[in-house]
């Protein structure tokens, strides 16, 4: 966005000194730990309020009892010198001589842009997308949307359930399921039976929410008489207009079996969401044992952008705790950088801290590791990018013509040009390629990240830049008129 | 655990204040503070709108707001995510339509 004159600029601008974007645990650690260290700083999320995913709060009109998911954060946030600006997207980040400028999309009265001295950006991260064919079909949804559905909206997304991904949130999942009186036809676990568990005995130490978490889980599982089929995933979801049926079995492929199910949740892990990241310009690099894409950070976890941090899982997957620590510690790093004197305790603590939750994760990616690259599920049509319908096929016509690099695909077919701007086939697309050109991922580069980040409504970019009118089109009356990058 | 589909239906709940919205032109009853997308699923419908392209049925799919397939038009604006959106009563829900660009 080129301005006509820096003053004019400057003249619709606040500046201010911290913004922390993402209000979830690493977003809430860094802001209270920066308000805790006299440092006004604003905080920013897309939701109505704050808590993010894992600490996510029930509206407001719909809760039968005090809301006790992340109470202990949350009332420490109501207690610190925090400025809130909820139901604000930030759309884009743009560097300018004395900081960062942020664009802001949100209610009446929030500011449209931000100059902020230092940025931590907590954007969390979103369930990890694993194509199939069929996927695409009504019934076909993440295990997060499944179990936001009965936790916080006590909805059943169907009758038959069929769980098939990895890991413990799945046992969490079927849990409430269960509870809940869904029938489950399935349990499936794409990893084998983890068999070497005691090895990581030392990692679990300590964890003994999760454990109870688990064990609650497991026993709710026990009583209902399911098991978990390991080393099992779907294949294929069948249906008329929507899911009727499942083609599930070993990954091997043998014995594929046809079970009945109106509902399938795929719990395949989280992808970290670095679409802001990538449009401001940090460099990242791809961490195998995550099978991401994730920013270069040191030790303050500053990335490779001066005064622009990233804390949580934005920056690869690790979980609440870590999270709410990354973003203490990223907060300790802005108010260093901003010439603060910080106590040496509060810094080796922090650490520590992280250290000991590092351990757990460290356990938690060998009993569970990020499933590896599925090709073998896919079939020549089945759909990679949701938004714009582009095929594998599609994607393989264009690799065999020559496009090696995702941004290349990107242009050829419109794979990621949608409405969620690749979040869902940027990675399954980015795979797809490696595996053609017979290059591991590590070269595998991520498509270009361009604002606005997400769909905002023309007004929105018009009041970031009245003079940006001229450029508009007419006003659709249905309010229809979105931009997409 | 009492499901809000049932609350809904009986009218009777322990969560939210009962609101009206109309899904398609047909009254239906839903508790304040509950989505757009549970309020459908919890009538047992799943499928939300038709892509533009090809016409393939979608409904819920990430359930947080950023895969945007569950695209419905609410009060005469298109293009609304039903998995982030809270329904208020009168509200005015279609689903089924294609896509709008």
């Amino acid at each position: 966005m080129a301005w006509r004159s820096r003053r004019e600029a400057l003249t619709l601008t606040e500046s201010i000194q911290l913004a922390v974007i993402g209000a979830g645990p690493a977003g809430l650690g860094a802001a209270i730990e920066a308000a805790e260290l006299g440092l006004p700083v604003t905080l920013i999320d897309a939701a109505p309020l704050p808590g993010g995913q894992y600490y996510k709060q029930t509206p407001l009109a719909f809760r039968a009892t005090p809301e006790k998911n992340g109470r202990h954060l949350l009332d420490r946030l109501d207690r610190a010198e925090v400025r809130l600006l909820m139901d604000t997207l930030v759309w884009g980040i743009f560097a300018e001589p004395d900081g960062h400028l942020l664009c802001l999309y949100g209610p009446a009265g929030t500011p449209r842009r931000l100059l902020a001295k230092r940025v931590i950006l907590a954007p969390g991260a979103h369930d990890r997308p694993l194509p199939f064919p069929g996927w695409t079909l009504p019934g076909v949804m993440t295990a997060g949307a499944a179990l936001n559905l009965v936790k916080h909206q006590r909805v059943l997304p169907g009758r038959r359930i069929l769980l098939s991904g990895t890991g413990p949130l799945q046992l969490v999942l079927a849990g409430h399921l269960i509870d809940a009186g869904a029938e489950l036809v399935g349990i499936l676990d794409l990893n084998a039976f983890p068999k070497s568990g005691w090895r990581h005995l030392g990692a679990v130490w300590g964890q003994w929410e999760r454990l109870a978490e688990g064990w609650r889980a497991w026993r709710i599982l026990r009583s209902a008489g399911k098991r978990i089929r390991w080393g099992h995933t779907v294949f294929r979801a069948l249906g008329d207009g929507q899911v009727e049926q499942a083609v599930i079995g070993p990954l091997d492929g043998s014995r594929p079996q046809v079970v009945n199910a109106d509902v399938i949740c795929l719990g395949y892990g989280f992808s970290p969401a670095t679409q802001l990241s990538h449009q401001v310009g940090c460099e990242h690099r791809y961490q195998a044992d995550q099978r991401a894409t994730v920013p270069i950070r040191d030790a303050w976890l500053q990335t490779t952008v001066n005064g622009f941090f990233v804390a949580g899982d934005g920056a690869g997957i690790g979980g609440k705790d870590t999270a709410y620590n990354e973003g203490r510690l990223a907060a300790l790093g802005a108010a260093r950088s901003l010439g603060q004197e910080i106590d040496r305790d509060r810094i080796s603590q922090v650490r520590r801290e992280l250290a000991r939750q590092q351990r757990f994760a460290n356990a938690l990616s060998a009993l569970f590791p990020q499933p590896p690259w599925a090709g073998d599920l896919l079939t020549e049509d089945t759909i990679l990018c949701r938004c714009e319908e582009v095929t594998v096929a599609d994607i393989r016509r264009v690799i065999d013509e020559g496009a090696n690099t995702v941004s290349a695909i990107r242009r050829l077919t419109r794979a990621g040009m949608g409405r969620c701007q690749g979040r869902m086939c940027g990675r399954p697309v980015g795979a797809l390629l490696a595996r053609q050109l017979g290059r591991p991922m590590e070269e595998i580069a991520y498509a270009t990240s361009r604002p606005p980040i997400m769909p905002v409504p023309i007004d929105g970019l018009l009041e970031v830049d009245p003079r940006l009118a001229e450029f508009a089109p007419a006003r659709d009356p249905a309010g229809a008129n979105v931009s997409e990058s | 655990m009492r499901l809000a589909g049932e609350e809904q239906r009986s009218g009777r709940s322990e969560h939210g204040t009962s609101v009206t919205v109309q899904v398609d032109g047909r009254p239906v009853r839903a508790l304040a503070g509950q989505t757009v997308a549970a309020v459908l699923l919890s009538m047992g419908q799943r499928t939300f709108r038709h892509t533009a392209t090809t016409g393939a049925p979608r409904g819920l799919f990430c359930g947080m707001g950023v895969c945007f397939d569950c695209l419905v038009t609410v009060d005469g604006l298109a293009n609304v995510r039903a998995c982030v959106t809270l329904v208020q009563d009168g509200m005015a829900i279609e689903t089924g339509g294609a896509d709008l660009d």
